[in-house]
């Protein structure tokens, strides 16, 4: 499965859950006409808190009238490409609005459509665009195209002007233009873009161009309701502000503004979509034309103001009813965070029941645990329809996050917002409460504080996570030079009344690279950088397991009817550890045949499904001759066993070292060296030598080396040509750590020989079954592997890293 | 939930009107030459709202409580 395809899965995931609570792709009920802000959704009569048409103009009889009017005039639709012939209508709106804005404009049918033929005509191949990185998805669309010329596209954290200052100063010398490509009023939370320090950044970098989606803030703001950025200051002679016909200007279509009259007609004359796409059509036009002539008068000043009073209102009500609100601002829309999905759908589910609409802000718009409601407040709403709305939210809430299992501090602490003192009481007094729950979680710091027979009951055999195997992990991760190489350790058992473990985990804190399940060629990037910047695109992990460790991390006695509150106080803890340790990141893994149930539990809980590298076994292992293993293997696997491993297996020596003088350990670890340097599939850092030299003080770990018979060594080495690290138990053997020396790869086909001679080593012992590990799946077919799809789950608190990381994927691709 | 005096004169004077006929209560009007006074009670304060040949000219909460008296 790749990474795209999770996505997708966990997409549908919660459309499918959104669907079905009847929350999302509703329709309003048949022949219910809509007057004013209530609409009719299932049978019942709601107040809508979810339209972005902010001043209610789509019920001006004026709007109506110039509709209908221009329906008679003109017909239902003038299908003509507007590069040939426009209706009058079209050059009428244009006139009004030139005058609405003073400046040179050009009328697109949608937005989208409008980036899309702007930003293609306005970037060069030599230029440079930094998007923020919650700018909207129209823009990103568009943006794309350019990508396909090969303009180089970066991203920038929301907002963040001293960290654009560093790109534009950094980037000026190497392309001739950069845009900063940003909403004026993002649509989610409704902060907004800090244009004034923009246009100082740009009076200083000459290179520097801001092109703003002011969507949000047509109408609303500004002489003539120009919007939120013109409101801020005059344009830019480098600035192209786009916005919206759709919100608070109710008709349809979209408009570019430029600084002077060559770039807008450069991007009329140019822009794809102007030329090959529909026009607007006559009824919308009409439409458009009334709601301009009232632009044009005073009336939009006291419609402004009667909006302005209305969200004045909604925040102090927000206020006084002690809510979270995300970003505070005066826009018109508000998002109250509840922090997982799980309480998002519940709590938009009690709204509809309390009779108000209000939508939930959920993934891929904002990070998963950055869950809310977001509503939206408009001219039509009364004082009374906004203050209730907003204490049924008070009042819901309490109740909803009781039934989810989650605390107001759960969710200021998903915002990073200061929890108010009050709420802290609150908090402190449910704390006592869930501690007096019958789950106890035992928590150490160390496997040494861990019941050996008890761990081992639990992990014995399921990877190299037993007891004395996390002894050595601990050791070999402790006091060492680099950070990367130093991990923390914390191990969880939570039990139940019968002292009877109900989920066990051990957990490492540690540096990953973000980058590692990108495709190689974007690590090889990444790494290029890396020799400037060492820590670049890495993070700090909270993770059930470790990187050195493979198979299932999270014990989970699904039997016992607490194992979901378990699991929920493994996150806790997680939390906790994630706040000690100032950690990005929480990772759950390895999962392999998941239960749509756990899946649902995890995504409710805002964790995201990420796909692993299968992870290979050999579980047939009911032969006892190397005849019989053969015959085991598929006809094609049969062909590559004679040709690559039986045709050179007398060639070789196969060794169980147990001479481990440094000078060997020296040499196996630069064969281990070959092998990381020379695949970046799974790219993590490199293990230092102390963990080499701690697994050769266990009689739990073994090395098996394999060495070319003088007479057919033609580079005469005189040593091992592969060796593996490899972690024992009685019924499963784990090959964990290979190197090899490539010269012999073509010629003798090493891996491949390494990997029979470990599945027989594995039969010699005893043992079950072999893992073979991550990766290279086709090799380990060719000798009786199965590939086990392995998943995990995520949280980031900040995805900024992975969304370049997705950048780059994407101007890879193009 | 209770607004102040001080929220209350951050809204516009077509928005304390709204809020007056949404949560006030009209307790009296009284009528001098061409201005009209009404004196609504909304929350826990007293607002008078100043009409001038029936144009609204002016809405403001009471200061000193104890004025009310006068029109009542």
């Amino acid at each position: 499965m790749s990474k795209t395809q999770s996505f997708i899965d966990t997409l549908q995931q919660i459309a499918k859950y959104g669907i079905n609570k009847k929350i999302f792709h509703l329709y309003t009920d048949s022949k219910k006409r809509i007057k004013g802000n209530s609409i009719s959704l299932e049978g019942k009569e709601v107040i809508n808190f979810g339209s972005c048409s902010y001043l209610g103009l789509e019920f001006d009889e004026r709007l109506k009238t110039a509709s209908k009017q221009a329906i008679d005039d003109f017909g239902t639709q003038f299908s003509e490409s507007r590069a040939y012939v426009s209706i009058s209508l079209y050059k009428e709106l244009e006139d009004l609005f030139e005058k609405i804005f003073e400046l040179p404009v050009v009328i697109t049918q949608t937005t989208t459509l409008g980036h899309i033929a702007a930003i293609p005509v306005l970037v060069g191949s030599d230029d440079c665009i930094i998007m923020d990185h919650q700018v909207h998805n129209s823009v990103q669309i568009a943006v794309n195209l350019v990508k396909s010329q090969g303009v180089t596209v970066e991203l920038l954290r929301h907002n963040r002007i001293d960290l654009l200052e560093e790109r534009v100063k950094f980037l000026r010398s190497k392309y001739k233009k950069i845009w900063y490509m940003a909403d004026g009023i993002y649509s989610m939370y409704g902060d907004v873009s800090p244009v004034k320090e923009i246009y100082a950044l740009m009076d200083k970098y000459p290179e520097l161009n801001y092109y703003v989606d002011d969507a949000h803030g047509m109408s609303i703001y500004g002489k003539h309701g120009r919007g939120y950025v013109l409101n801020e200051a005059p344009i830019h002679e480098r600035a192209i502000i786009a916005t919206s016909l759709v919100k608070a200007f109710p008709t349809g279509g979209a408009v570019f503004v430029f600084p002077n009259k060559e770039k807008a007609q450069l991007v009329r004359n140019c822009g794809s979509t102007l030329i090959t796409s529909g026009p607007l059509q006559p009824s919308q036009l009409g439409a458009a034309i009334a709601a301009a002539k009232i632009h044009l008068t005073d009336e939009i000043n006291e419609m402004q103001n009667d909006l302005h009073d209305n969200i004045r209102f909604a925040n102090l009500m927000l206020k006084k009813y002690k809510l979270p609100v995300v970003a505070p601002s005066d826009a018109a829309v508000f998002f109250v965070g509840v922090s997982l999905p799980k309480l998002g759908y519940n709590m938009v589910h009690r709204m509809m029941n309390e009779g108000y609409y209000v939508n939930l802000g959920i993934f891929p718009a904002v990070p998963m645990k950055n869950t809310g409601i977001r509503f939206t407040i408009t001219k039509l709403h009364t004082y009374t329809q906004i203050e209730n709305m907003i204490a049924s939210i008070a009042k819901e809430l309490p109740i909803a996050m009781e039934e989810e299992g989650l605390t107001l501090k759960d969710i200021y602490k998903a915002f990073k917002l200061q929890m108010p003192e009050d709420v802290t009481l609150d908090a402190a007094v449910s704390n006592v409460i869930t501690q007096s729950l019958s789950l106890k979680l035992n928590h150490y710091s160390s496997i040494s504080k861990v019941d050996k027979v008890e761990w081992d009951n639990i992990f014995a055999g399921k990877g190299t996570f037993d007891w004395e195997g996390l002894q050595l992990l601990e050791k070999s991760f402790s006091e060492n030079e680099l950070k990367e190489n130093n991990w923390n350790f914390d191990y969880v058992i939570i039990k139940d009344n019968n002292n009877k473990p109900v989920v066990a985990t051990f957990l490492t804190t540690a540096l990953w690279k973000d980058d590692m399940q990108s495709p190689a060629s974007i690590s090889a990037k990444v790494e290029e950088q890396r020799l400037i910047e060492p820590y670049h695109l890495t993070s700090t992990v909270v993770s059930t397991g470790s990187l050195l460790t493979e198979g299932e991390h999270v014990y989970i006695d699904k039997s016992s009817p607490y194992w979901k509150e378990a699991m929920k106080l493994l996150f806790e803890k997680m939390y906790v550890l994630q706040e000690d340790n100032k950690a990005n990141n929480i990772v759950l893994r390895d999962f392999s045949n998941i239960d749509l149930e756990l899946d649902t539990f995890l995504v409710d809980n805002g964790f995201f499904k990420i796909a692993m590298p299968d992870n290979n076994m050999v579980l047939d292992m009911n032969w006892e001759t190397r005849e019989e293993f053969y015959h085991s293997l598929s006809q094609r696997s049969r062909q590559h066993f004679r040709e690559d491993i039986k045709k050179h297996e007398d060639k070789f020596d196969i060794k169980i070292e147990t001479e481990y003088s440094a000078e060997n350990v020296d040499y196996w670890y630069s064969l281990y060296e070959n092998v990381k340097n020379n695949s970046l599939d799974l790219n993590t850092f490199i293990l230092p030598k102390k963990a080499f030299e701690q697994m050769l003080t266990s009689n739990k770990w073994e090395v098996i080396s394999l060495s070319v018979k003088m007479q057919f060594d033609f580079i005469g080495v005189e040593k091992p040509i592969a060796v593996v690290f490899c972690y024992k138990t009685d019924d499963v053997y784990m090959p964990v750590i290979m190197g090899l020396d490539y010269r012999y790869q073509k010629e003798y086909k090493i891996y491949r020989q390494m990997l029979f001679q470990l599945v027989l080593r594995g039969k010699a012992l005893g043992c079950k079954q072999v893992n073979l590990g991550f990766s290279a799946n086709t090799e380990k077919k060719k000798v009786g592997a199965c590939p086990i799809p392995t998943y995990g789950y995520m949280q980031a608190k900040d995805s900024y890293n992975f969304q370049v990381l997705a950048n780059m994927e994407m101007n890879k691709n193009y | 939930m209770h607004l102040s005096k001080g929220e209350y004169t951050q809204f516009s004077l077509k928005g304390r009107l709204n809020l007056l006929n949404e949560f006030g209560t009209l307790l009296t009007q009284k009528k001098l030459n061409e201005t009209e006074i009404k004196i609504f009670y909304i929350y826990d304060f007293y607002v008078e709202v100043f009409f001038i040949e029936k144009l609204v000219a002016k809405v403001e909460p009471v200061v000193f409580n104890a004025l009310i008296k006068y029109y009542m």
